[in-house]
């Protein structure tokens, strides 16, 4: 067999290996030993196995993982979520369909100081969900919009996936960070005016269309200036921080991280049990992240000893499907595996073989990253595996919402997330522009 | 099953349960130590930053401790990342077959169990000599002179998470064994 088969027969074997359930670390890991064993010797493939075990993690840029879960985990814990989005509730308390469009803002606004979307998941579950059935919106409704916008979290810095692109592409991760802002801050808007839009056309599928002014809050200017001050503080600590080049990556994680235990401590609701239950989960996420990057990194080395990437970007340069060709083909496989598979795996999986395609047509290895993050976050969304939904759905621990009626409410936002998608592809220019200032 | 599967950090605390075997609680006390390291980075690196913007003294090695503290987190909680279910993994197809065919379901769980334990095994394998050749030739991480640490400590800890986890995915298979041997090839009770 040549390299290029060996190659083909391992990503085809692993695939299958994933899909009846092997773990995705394992089978990468096994598939690629295997691989490397046909194709050179056992020796080898040995010795890349104890390479990706003992090297390919001991680079500084990696403590960036556990700290942003750390952070997210910490800032979930301390209650800012409520009261971001008790301010935008108050805000919004004469607009049709306005605590939709408090939830979507506020999980913005939460985005800009976590990284991983379950934080916003299941922190909005707990604050919006009840307050927009008692408005009387639809359960499917209130449930969909968190969910909906819980992608944002992952697209507005930090971001675990931005982390994991710029490692892949050996681009600068405060780069991609830059890149998320704009398209984040669009997708926010284009599910707020979708909110607005549904609430005076369909009313039947929101609800409570009518203003939360009732809500009998005591909100004045003054108390929501000072519950905005912790997330306030936390945002300009860590992206201030990062940009001013006071601190690296790595360093906002650990400042970030740091500033959210403060604000914990502060307001009381950290004691040493949760401190605990908050750093073993840190570990739980983190570890199984970092175990598939290490998993990967072993996987990218024996597809290059295949000569597969380089084949496939001739095969594929030569079919005249031209760069947007490429695209549709290449969004497409990625929906389908987000039908499947969690959203760093898919990463994992597919940008050693389409990184090298992406460069041969001379495209913007930014924007490709933030293509390919919006794209892998639809999979957040879509049945049968959108871990957002499953979230959801355990935070709530409501047995009268089924997981089908949380996946129908999410469905508009993932038609709105195609369509900023379809915008990005067509003019490049205006997600990169900030990373490229 | 995903690294994303939260648990509920809102709701009280539990009245703890402990550990049921005495590897259990090696995995645990494993996963304990990772926790703290995880710990130990942040603060570590927060002095970093403060010591140099505002001293202008800049502790030494950070980079380097951080680095090799990475891998040192993941193999000390690889073994109760898997315990604890959180193995990033697909369950779209297994866990509806397991449920509707549970003894062919059950087999399939001992053959990826066993995939995962070759695979810690073949780590280990690999790691041994690196390991012993550490030892004896007193490699180091780090600029001789500025900051240096021996490299054997991390490897151990690659060995000992490794064996630890291979354990793991054993007691995985020997579980899904008597699962599968208890049970019919087909549940009559459950109908999709």
């Amino acid at each position: 067999m040549t390299g290029v088969e060996i190659g083909l027969l391992a990503v085809v074997l692993m695939l299958a290996a994933i899909y009846f359930g092997m773990h995705i670390g394992i089978a990468l890991m096994l598939t690629s030993f295997l691989s490397v064993w046909l194709l050179k010797s056992p020796a080898l493939a040995a010795r890349m196995v104890a390479a990706a075990a003992n090297d390919s993690l001991r680079d500084y840029l990696f403590g960036v993982i556990p700290l942003f879960v750390l952070m997210g985990l910490l800032v979930s814990v301390s209650g800012v979520g409520r009261d971001t989005f008790d301010v935008f509730e108050w805000l919004l308390r004469k607009v049709k369909g306005g605590l939709g469009v408090a939830t979507v803002a506020a999980n913005a606004v939460f985005a800009a100081i976590t990284g991983i979307s379950i934080a916003s998941a299941s922190v909005f579950t707990k604050v919006a969900v009840p307050e927009m059935i008692r408005h009387g919106y639809t359960p499917k409704f209130a449930v969909g919009v968190v969910a909906g916008s819980s992608v944002l979290g992952m697209l507005i810095p930090p971001s675990l996936l931005m982390i994991i692109y710029g490692v892949l592409a050996e681009e600068s991760v405060g780069r991609m960070f830059l890149a998320g802002i704009i398209p984040g801050i669009v997708l926010a808007l284009a599910f707020c005016l979708m909110i607005v839009a549904m609430a005076m056309f369909w009313p039947s599928f929101i609800g409570g269309a009518r203003g939360a002014d009732d809500l009998g809050s005591h909100e004045t200017w003054g108390s929501a200036a000072v519950k905005l001050v912790p997330i306030a503080a936390l945002i300009l600590l860590v992206l201030g921080g990062l940009y001013s080049g006071l601190f690296t990556p790595t360093e906002a994680g650990a400042v970030g991280a740091a500033g959210a235990l403060v604000i914990a401590l502060v307001r009381r609701r950290l004691d040493w049990p949760k401190l605990w239950r908050v750093l073993v989960e840190t570990g739980h996420v983190s570890v199984s992240v970092l175990f598939l990057v290490l998993a990967a990194s072993l996987y990218s080395r024996m597809l290059a000893l295949t000569g597969l990437p380089a084949s496939i970007t001739e095969a594929v340069t030569g079919l005249g499907l031209g760069p947007y060709g490429f695209l549709f083909v290449y969004i497409l496989i990625v929906l389908a595996l987000g039908c499947i598979i969690d959203s760093v795996s898919i990463m994992l999986i597919m940008l050693p073989i389409v990184l090298p395609i992406a460069r041969a047509f001379g495209m913007d290895i930014i924007w490709f990253g933030v293509i390919t993050v919006v794209a892998v976050e639809i999979g957040l969304l879509t049945p049968p595996f959108g871990i957002s939904v499953y979230t959801v759905k355990s935070a709530l621990n409501d047995k009268a919402i089924t997981i089908k009626e949380i996946f129908k409410g999410a469905f508009p936002f993932v038609l709105c997330m195609l369509g900023v998608l379809l915008l990005l592809v067509m003019f490049p220019s205006w997600s990169t522009w900030l990373a490229r200032m | 099953m995903s690294y994303e599967s939260s648990t509920d950090l809102e709701s009280p605390t539990e009245p703890r349960r402990g550990p049921d075997s005495a590897f259990g609680y090696v995995v645990d006390g494993m996963n304990g130590l990772g926790s703290v390291l995880i710990f130990a980075v942040m603060a570590l690196m927060v002095c970093d930053v403060l010591m140099r913007d505002f001293f202008n003294a800049p502790i030494d090695g950070v980079a380097e401790m951080v680095a090799i503290s990475i891998i040192a987190i993941v193999f000390l909680q690889l073994g109760s990342t898997l315990r604890h279910g959180r193995m990033s993994r697909a369950d779209l197809f297994i866990d509806g077959f397991t449920l509707r065919h549970p003894r062919p379901g059950n087999l399939i769980h001992v053959l990826f169990s066993l995939a995962g334990a070759f695979v810690c095994g073949v780590v280990f394998y690999a790691t041994w000599p690196r390991f012993l050749k550490a030892w004896t030739d007193n490699e180091f991480y780090g600029v001789q002179g500025v900051f240096t640490m021996p490299t054997w400590p991390v490897q151990l800890i690659v060995l000992a998470g490794c064996a630890v986890t291979a354990m793991q995915y054993l007691l995985h298979a020997v579980w899904h064994l008597r699962k599968a041997a208890a049970s019919p090839s087909n549940a009559p009770g459950v109908v999709r």
